[in-house]
């Protein structure tokens, strides 16, 4: 690999569209590799917290097996807040992992310090999603692009290292006269082809692009994907995509993995997964991308409520609490619709979320009967998503109890009391990481054909 | 995708076309019919291609102009007229010190009428010439008969040498205590940040009496040194809170991942950020140093009492201040001057180097 | 500006007069370097019960043309032209009696007097705004027996402030892209919702500033009208334990809930036109689905309009009913929403069409288009995106386009487009 690009970029490097759809990754080597990789944030570093034990850990990233093949372009896609950054600057080091391992082609790099870490610098790199934020100000462009030239000891002198830097920028479409402008005088789409050329200046084998597009027009976000792919054909480079962006990730990617609540949930070829979702999370987050097609929107699927926090995440399989897939008891007597109600309202009770004395302020302010049992009525109206009588008597009753355990001020009794009639196997067991086709994986309970609790028919 | 809300703000750079992608070799002829079907974008071709732009359209280019540090400075003092003064009476006060034996009227320890008033006149042979010259006072004389002007025009040397010496001091110790507390965090910030607190908690002249006693004897070096010590507080704990937000930056972070190491990323990366606000406290430092040495002068620690400084010249007038209340207030007026040139300076600086306020007008 | 005869305006067709009706509006900042012109000049219409779209980059000049139309242009900008029409027979009754000395009668014959001087003026609003007296923004059209108005506009730009703050947050409000700037941390959610109310609707509750600080130091009474009225619009959209949630503080609410909450706030009064500005630019993409079907409900339920402002295409197809797309100050081209993305017409929305990637079909190329959004300082070509454009000739530089029809109710400004006679 070199910086002049005199090289013919290597046979069947040519980026997604030659290997994409022939799934031709599926052999290639390892470059880099996540094993069982955590990262947990504290969530105080104050000594009262630390002595009196508080302050829950923010589990960013927890458990996370990810392999980057050489020459590939894997997407890793999720929401804000489900880890997907952090494990991009784990991988490089930037967090020190908690727990897990992190390979470069075999050699074990986990938290490595300072010094030991240079070398592999010089090897992964990365592009940051605000530009101008990931650029100095005081230093102008043919500085910022020759530092790290100088850390590596690439470049004979400075006028060589400058040379170089011109190169660069010309490989990137800037012009080579602009060495001498600061960041702030380019327009955002070419500050990120700055961004660009200082991951390139010490010409790595792996870039970790954390959301490289997503501060960018569309127009101009374009013309950067296409610089991307120009160059990974180029440089032979295998590229870690970190976004939130399924359109962008079928445009760029071989391979993706979805991630919710730090962990990775399905890994996929990008063909297969836009074809088949094997997690209910991947199938309900590309059914909301809006679209352009009239033709191509199918039914969207409406998560309930919100992300949990990772503080303290849910048991079992992370997703359910808001899945609209999750899977009933085995001796459930209505449909899953139904379930995925009345499991709702345990949810929310146990969140704590479900408050009498708000709720009886309430009936009292509208002037209608606020004794207990119309409190509890209440609760139950406003809580539980739709109405109940379509669940069975015996879920009925016991939803009903609940509610009055609770404006009773019985709140561990109420909780205890839904447990018993609305268990899920997703709530109970964790998933296990299943390959349910070739070079796939997912970890769902409905994949999984060793899993408890035969998912019913009706869907 | 996150758009900023500015969405007026000028783009800027319209000109710079990226070059990655050349415009098409003419790829099509002008259709006069042109269905309106025809979605295809960039197929048909026009007079002008991407990029292209009748000449008498072309416009300079319009990239936003980078202001240095220096042209910022510039176009602040040409804008804030009492910044401005402040930085003529600085300038003023530093040629005086500098050329002082060109620009005084007389020697520091020529001697004439004693406790003249401002604007009287000594008679008498001053020069040993065996003639009779009259002298005019313009400040009058103090009570050794020296010339008041000649004494504050030399003290001025002494105060601006004491003063950048301490600031010297106190800005190179000081911030590097910052950096490293700021940068490495955790015990090591605990540490120099209670040590500094420790200090802050201390009158500075106190602290500088206290060092001055520890080490024994006068001289403008141990007051360099004790001011200097006494103003370190000040120059670590601005440092560390800068520092504490640039190093939540991005551009730290991709320092970090192109393999620079700490001290790289300290003095290249971090103070070029950090140094403004340095720059400012330090002018808003050099009059507290004037003010203290003269505090240190008046109550005799400081340099050799046949020194002139300010500090000793107020201080020697105290005993005279009903008879000849001018040996006193006049150097004081001069401590004023300054210290006041020095704050409207240093606010101005502020402005200057305030990136975000001369950049959006 | 159309230097051309008037076109028949397709986006009247439908018959029903528009409740919003922007013509020539003319935003400008004053820079070192010149003057930015942010919105260069913008026609728009919004009918009652319509979401109309306004898509375009950043620098586009979207926001600042949606500031311009709420009067929250931020100083230095100015609005130096134009007319921003809010019609309304019961508003007009309202500012005739409130601002009895803005008032002006406009008849038929004035205005066609002002066509036949001025053809460049096409809207009745435009028109009529040339006949304002200096201080007068109620236009009154006509009146019934008693004399009392009876059809007519409110012209937000000429409105002076007082009356701009009664339109504020009550006939017109906003949303903003990022909810949690625009909330006051220190209130409670209900609190914030319940103060709108106050303001707006007359729910017998004091908003001098005594009985507003005792309200902020003893807490508010959770049996009034105006909190009674905040539970409900938490409810209307959508948040669960909606009394339990309005006692939180903004930041305890997630990024979605905080946009809902800013929704209910806005809608509490009713308002007749809701102006979202990148209302789910902030938000995950199965929270922003979750908000744009609820925007979609709202507007039926609440009988509001919505002018969606945002960068994203695909939120503008899947939500609105017609489209206005923006480029470097200027409206390029309008049409209603299907037809637009079946059929567009102007360059530039081909171009952004062109290389927006899509989940949909992977095999079509995103093309960029080249080069960057121009500063708007002084520009000194006609169409502004002409140096960007492939189709671009020497006419294109030197005369201003004016809209042509290019479809069913669809219009584009581009000298190459339109019917083959006029067709560059």
């Amino acid at each position: 690999m070199s910086a002049d690009g005199d090289q013919a970029p290597a046979a069947g490097s040519t980026g997604k569209s030659a290997n994409a759809s022939t799934g031709d990754f599926a052999d290639a080597e390892t470059v880099l590799e996540a094993d069982g990789l955590e990262k947990y944030f504290s969530q105080s570093d104050s000594i009262f917290d630390r002595l009196l034990g508080g302050g829950g850990k923010v589990r960013a990233v927890d458990g996370v097996d990810l392999e980057l093949r050489t020459g590939e372009t894997l997407a890793v896609v999720g929401e804000s807040g489900c880890g997907k950054s952090t494990l991009g600057q784990a991988l490089l080091n930037l967090h020190k992992p908690t727990g897990g391992a992190v390979r470069y082609r075999g050699e074990d790099i986990t938290g490595l310090s300072g010094r030991d870490m240079r070398p592999y610098r010089a090897e992964i790199q990365m592009i940051f999603q605000d530009p101008l934020a990931s650029l100095n100000p005081r230093q102008t462009v043919g500085e910022i692009l020759t530092a790290p030239m100088e850390v590596h000891g690439i470049g004979d002198s400075k006028a060589d290292r400058r040379d170089r830097a011109r190169d660069l920028l010309e490989r990137v479409g800037l012009e080579a006269r602009h060495v001498d402008r600061y960041p702030q005088q380019f327009s955002g789409g070419q500050q990120q082809r700055v961004g660009i050329a200082r991951a390139l200046a010490v010409e790595p084998d792996v870039i970790v692009a954390d959301e490289p597009v997503s501060a960018l027009d569309v127009s101009v976000q374009a013309q950067i994907l296409q610089l991307l792919e120009d160059l990974q054909a180029e440089f032979d480079l295998s590229l870690l995509f970190i976004t939130h962006d399924l359109s962008v990730v079928r445009h760029v990617a071989d391979r993706v993995a979805v991630m919710y609540l730090g962990e990775i949930v399905e890994t996929a070829p990008t063909d297969a997964l836009f074809e088949t979702q094997h997690h209910p999370y991947s199938e309900a987050l590309l059914s909301a991308v809006p679209r352009i097609d009239p033709d191509a929107r199918g039914g969207r699927i409406v998560l309930e409520g919100n992300v949990p926090s990772p503080i303290n995440p849910p048991e079992g399989c992370r997703f359910h609490t808001r899945c609209h897939r999750v899977i009933p008891p085995a001796d459930w007597e209505a449909d899953q619709a139904a379930f995925r109600r009345a499991f709702t309202f345990r949810n929310r009770v146990e969140s704590g979320a479900v408050d009498p004395e708000a709720a009886r302020r309430r009936l009292e302010a509208e002037g209608e009967p606020s004794d207990d049992d119309a409190v509890a009525a209440h609760l139950l109206e406003t809580s539980l998503p739709g109405s109940p009588s379509d669940l069975p008597s015996a879920t009925r009753e016991a939803l009903e109890e609940a509610a009055d355990l609770l404006v009773a001020g019985d709140e561990a009794d109420a909780v205890d009391r839904l447990a018993s009639v609305l268990s899920s196997p997703c709530q109970d067991e964790t998933p296990a990481v299943v390959e349910p086709d070739p070079d796939r994986t997912a970890a769902c309970h409905r994949t999984d054909p060793d899993a408890p609790g035969s998912p019913p028919a009706d869907d | 995708m996150t758009e900023r809300d500015a969405d007026a703000r000028p783009e800027a750079d319209a000109s710079a076309q990226p070059t990655d992608h050349p415009p098409r070799a003419d790829g099509g002829t002008e259709t006069s019919d042109g269905g309106v079907a025809d979605t295809t974008f960039g197929t048909r071709r026009g007079e002008f291609g991407v990029g292209e732009v009748p000449p008498e359209y072309e416009t300079e280019s319009t990239v936003e102009e980078h202001r240095s540090t220096l042209e910022r400075i510039v176009r602040t003092l040409r804008r804030d007229r009492l910044a401005l003064a402040g930085a003529i009476f600085v300038l003023l006060f530093v040629v005086v010190a500098v050329f002082a034996p060109y620009v005084a009227p007389h020697g520091p320890e020529e001697t004439f009428g004693l406790m003249k008033p401002p604007l009287s006149e000594s008679v008498g042979d001053f020069d040993g010439d065996g003639q009779t010259e009259t002298v005019t006072h313009y400040l009058g004389t103090d009570s050794f008969g020296h010339d008041l002007l000649t004494r504050i025009i030399y003290g001025a040397r002494v105060s601006l040498l004491v003063a950048l010496a301490t600031v010297g001091v106190a800005f190179s110790i000081g911030t590097t205590l910052g950096i490293v507390a700021g940068y490495y965090g955790g015990w090591i910030d605990s540490v120099i940040m209670r040590y500094v607190d420790f200090q802050w908690a201390f009158p500075e002249i106190i602290l500088g009496v206290g060092i001055i006693a520890v080490m024994g004897g006068l001289g403008v070096v141990n007051v360099v040194l004790a001011i200097g010590i006494a103003f370190i507080d000040d120059f670590a704990r601005i440092i560390r809170g800068e520092v504490l937000s640039i190093r939540e930056e991005e551009y730290i972070t991709a320092a970090r991942a192109v393999g620079m190491g700490d001290l790289r990323i300290m003095f290249k990366e971090m103070v070029p950020n950090a140094i403004a606000p340095l720059i400012v406290q330090a002018t808003l430092m050099i009059p507290l140093a004037i003010l203290a040495e003269a505090g240190l002068s008046f109550l005799g620690l400081g340099v050799k009492p046949t020194t002139p400084t300010w500090g000793l010249l107020i201080s020697d007038g105290r005993q005279f201040i009903s008879r000849a209340p001018w040996i006193s207030v006049i150097p004081g007026l001069a401590i004023m001057l300054v210290v006041l040139a020095f704050n409207t300076l240093g606010d101005g600086l502020r402005d200057a180097f305030d990136i975000s306020q001369s950049e959006v007008e | 500006m159309a230097t051309e005869p008037p076109v028949e305006r397709p986006n009247r067709a439908g018959g029903r007069d528009p409740l919003l009706e922007v013509g020539g509006l003319q935003t400008q900042f004053p820079v070192e370097r010149g003057t930015v012109e942010a919105v260069a000049t913008a026609d728009l219409s919004i009918e009652p019960g319509e979401i109309v779209g306004l898509v375009g980059e950043s620098g586009s000049g979207k926001s600042v043309l949606a500031q311009s139309l709420m009067g929250m242009v931020e100083a230095p900008g100015e609005v130096v032209g134009g007319v921003v029409a809010l019609r309304d027979s019961d508003l007009v009754r309202e500012f005739a009696a409130a601002f009895p000395d803005a008032v002006t009668d406009v008849s038929e014959e004035d205005l066609a007097l002002v066509r036949a001087d001025e053809p460049a003026i096409t809207s009745d609003a435009e028109a009529a705004a040339t006949l304002a007296g200096p201080g007068e923004f109620v236009f009154v059209e006509s009146r019934d027996a008693d004399g009392d108005p009876e059809a007519g506009f409110v012209d937000v730009r000429r409105a002076p402030e007082a009356a701009l703050q009664r339109l504020r947050g009550g006939r017109i409000s906003m949303v903003f892209q990022d909810p949690m700037n625009s909330m006051n941390p220190t209130l409670t959610v209900g609190e914030q919702i319940a103060e709108t109310v106050r303001l707006h609707q007359d729910v017998g509750e004091s908003v001098s500033l005594p009985a507003e600080l005792k309200r902020k130091i003893v807490g508010a009474a959770k049996n009034g009208e105006a909190w009674r009225r905040a539970i409900e619009m938490l409810e209307a959209v959508e948040i669960p334990e909606a009394e339990a949630r309005a006692d939180d503080f903004p930041h305890e609410f997630s990024g979605g809930m905080r946009q809902r909450a800013m929704i209910a706030m806005a809608l509490s009064c009713e308002p007749d036109l809701l102006i979202a500005d990148e209302p789910t630019t902030a938000l995950d993409v199965t929270i922003q689905a979750q908000i744009l079907d609820e925007l979609t409900a709202l507007k039926d339920a609440f009988d509001t309009s919505i002018l969606l402002i945002t960068h994203d295409l695909a939120v503008v197809a899947e939500t609105c009913d017609r489209v206005n797309v923006m480029y470097a100050g200027e409206i390029v081209e309008r049409a209603p929403a299907d037809e637009l993305f079946a059929n567009p017409q102007h360059p530039y929305t081909q171009g952004l069409i062109a290389s927006t990637p899509r989940v949909s079909n992977p095999d079509d190329e995103i093309e960029p288009i080249q080069g960057n959004v121009p500063d708007l300082i002084d520009v000194p070509y006609a169409c502004h995106f002409a140096p960007r454009c492939p189709e671009s000739e020497r006419e294109c530089f030197e005369r201003e386009p004016d809209f042509r029809e290019v479809g069913e109710s669809h219009e584009a400004a581009c000298l190459r487009r339109g019917p083959p006679g006029d067709r560059l």
